[in-house]
């Protein structure tokens, strides 16, 4: 598809000044067909009060490498998330699309469905940030 | 009065919307997603899953502000009655009903679509007290709409259903329609959003909201009097660590310091405070809240219980002033927990 040559212009012009950049036109059916999946390399164990403990690896550099000379650098960070956030993050296994988990996290909480679909995105959104987790769509069987 | 409220959200796919006084069924999982909180109207959008919405759209009559000193003198004249009330100048329905679909109009014209529109003639309903006029719309998408005023409380309301070519805008319409009133009839204001349904006098005005995904605060203010409604989601984390009596404690902060336990409310456990503060530092400043005023609201009466089977937890807090009733049971028996559930 050939791109307007305004959204070519603005897509340039974003570079430099990020108020002129389009907005990406996601489709919300199509964002909730996205199976959230876990990075492989983050390490999680859940504790006896129900809350998952992420453990990130630090990247590996010349800076850091250096930075270990001088003190002790940690090999990772971690990160602790709530109960409600260690149930969502149980789900993103790439079996369970985002309707799903909101609709698990509905029931399993008894929230109002708009409440959770407005927190749950956010939080996936945020996950997603942080390179904690990916997204993939699973191919359509063509008809 | 009646204690309880009725349970019009009992039917499970069904959810209600009260709204400064606006009140009104629709189906399940329909949401809040606009209102406004104008001095003398008001506006409400109510989002479906897929993409139907509901509008509605209302006016209040009132007298215009008062500017020169002739015109404080009148308003003081006719509320000791010594001269007759102003009579109203009653906005023209077709008129506003026209502007309206103008301004609907020039929304189908972006998408480039034909528009036609339909006006029924004016009816009379709810044994004469409305005057309606129903109509319909389309361009683009269609819509199903009515305005009528009511002479009862001399609102002005304009509500339609919006959807596209093939969702069912006359069937959700006419259950819309019929389940409308636009103002309390027992003296008390329906408050139900996000499955939350609660109620209170209807001269207590709302002042502060909150609508947060997990929490809920509706803050209503007569004179110097204060009520607050508040819903928690989650009340099985929220109390993991904490009994009721603690987490009421250290989240609604009561004034009064002796807690009353073993109360029921909905058929739970309900923790209340009753009294007036004994702390001098907390009397002065409900006294600076209360403003300049001859009656201070000390007085505080406040309770929570937390309900198992929706996973909430409800709190209705009271500041009042000495001669003004005891409201916390009423208010708090029309709270619905479980049995809105929708």
């Amino acid at each position: 598809m050939r791109m307007p040559w305004i959204a070519k212009l603005r897509t340039m012009a974003g570079r430099a000044l990020p108020f002129l950049k389009l907005a990406p036109h996601v489709d919300r059916q199509v964002v909730f067909r996205l199976r959230p999946v876990r990075n492989a390399l983050v390490e999680w164990d859940v504790n006896a009060d129900g809350e998952a403990l992420l453990r990130i690896p630090l990247r590996e550099n010349r800076v850091s490498r250096v930075l270990r000379i001088i003190a002790p650098v940690p090999s990772s960070r971690s990160i602790q998330l709530d109960e409600v956030g260690t149930f969502v993050w149980g789900l993103c296994d790439g079996s369970n699309t985002v309707e799903g988990i909101v609709q698990k996290t509905c029931l399993q909480y008894k929230m109002n469905r708009r409440e959770v679909e407005l927190s749950v995105t956010a939080y996936l959104q945020m996950l997603a940030e942080r390179n904690l987790i990916g997204f993939y769509e699973k191919a359509r069987a063509s008809k | 009065m009646p204690t309880t409220a009725p349970n019009v959200t009992s039917a499970k796919n069904k959810t209600l919307i009260g709204w400064q006084g606006i009140r009104f069924v629709l189906p399940a999982d329909w949401n809040l997603t606009g209102f406004s909180m104008e001095p003398n109207g008001g506006y409400l959008k109510v989002d479906s899953p897929g993409t139907m919405f509901a509008q509605v759209r209302w006016t209040e009559r009132s007298a215009p502000k008062p500017r020169t000193l002739f015109d404080y003198t009148l308003q003081a004249l006719r509320r000791l009655r010594i001269i007759k009330p102003k009579v109203m100048d009653e906005p023209e329905l077709r008129s506003v009903l026209e502007a309206f679909l103008v301004d609907t109009r020039k929304q189908a014209r972006k998408s480039k679509s034909a528009f036609e529109y339909r006006i029924k003639p004016r009816v009379e309903e709810a044994g004469g007290m409305r005057q309606a006029h129903h109509f319909s719309w389309t361009g683009g998408d269609q819509g199903q709409g009515k305005i009528w005023r009511c002479s009862a409380c001399g609102r002005t309301v304009i509500a339609q259903i919006v959807g596209r070519a093939r969702d069912e805008v006359a069937q959700t319409a006419a259950g819309f329609f019929s389940s409308m009133t636009d103002h309390p009839e027992d003296g008390w204001v329906t408050w139900a959003l996000y499955d939350f349904v609660g109620a209170a006098p209807a001269d207590f005005r709302l002042v502060r909201h909150k609508l947060m995904s997990g929490y809920l605060l509706l803050e209503l203010e007569r004179r110097s009097e204060r009520l607050r409604l508040e819903r928690w989601g989650l009340a099985s984390v929220a109390l993991k660590r904490f009994t009721l009596a603690d987490w009421f404690r250290k989240v609604c902060d009561p004034p009064v310091a002796a807690l009353e336990e073993g109360v029921e409310r909905h058929g739970h456990p309900c923790v209340q405070a009753r009294g007036k503060p004994a702390n001098l530092v907390r009397t002065a400043v409900l006294w600076f809240r209360s403003g300049a005023t001859l009656r201070p609201a000390l007085w505080y009466s406040g309770c929570a219980w937390a309900c198992q089977e929706s996973n909430r937890i409800y709190a209705v807090q009271l500041w009042r002033s000495r001669r003004s009733p005891d409201l916390l049971d009423e208010v708090a028996d029309r709270c619905e927990c479980h049995g809105s559930q929708s």
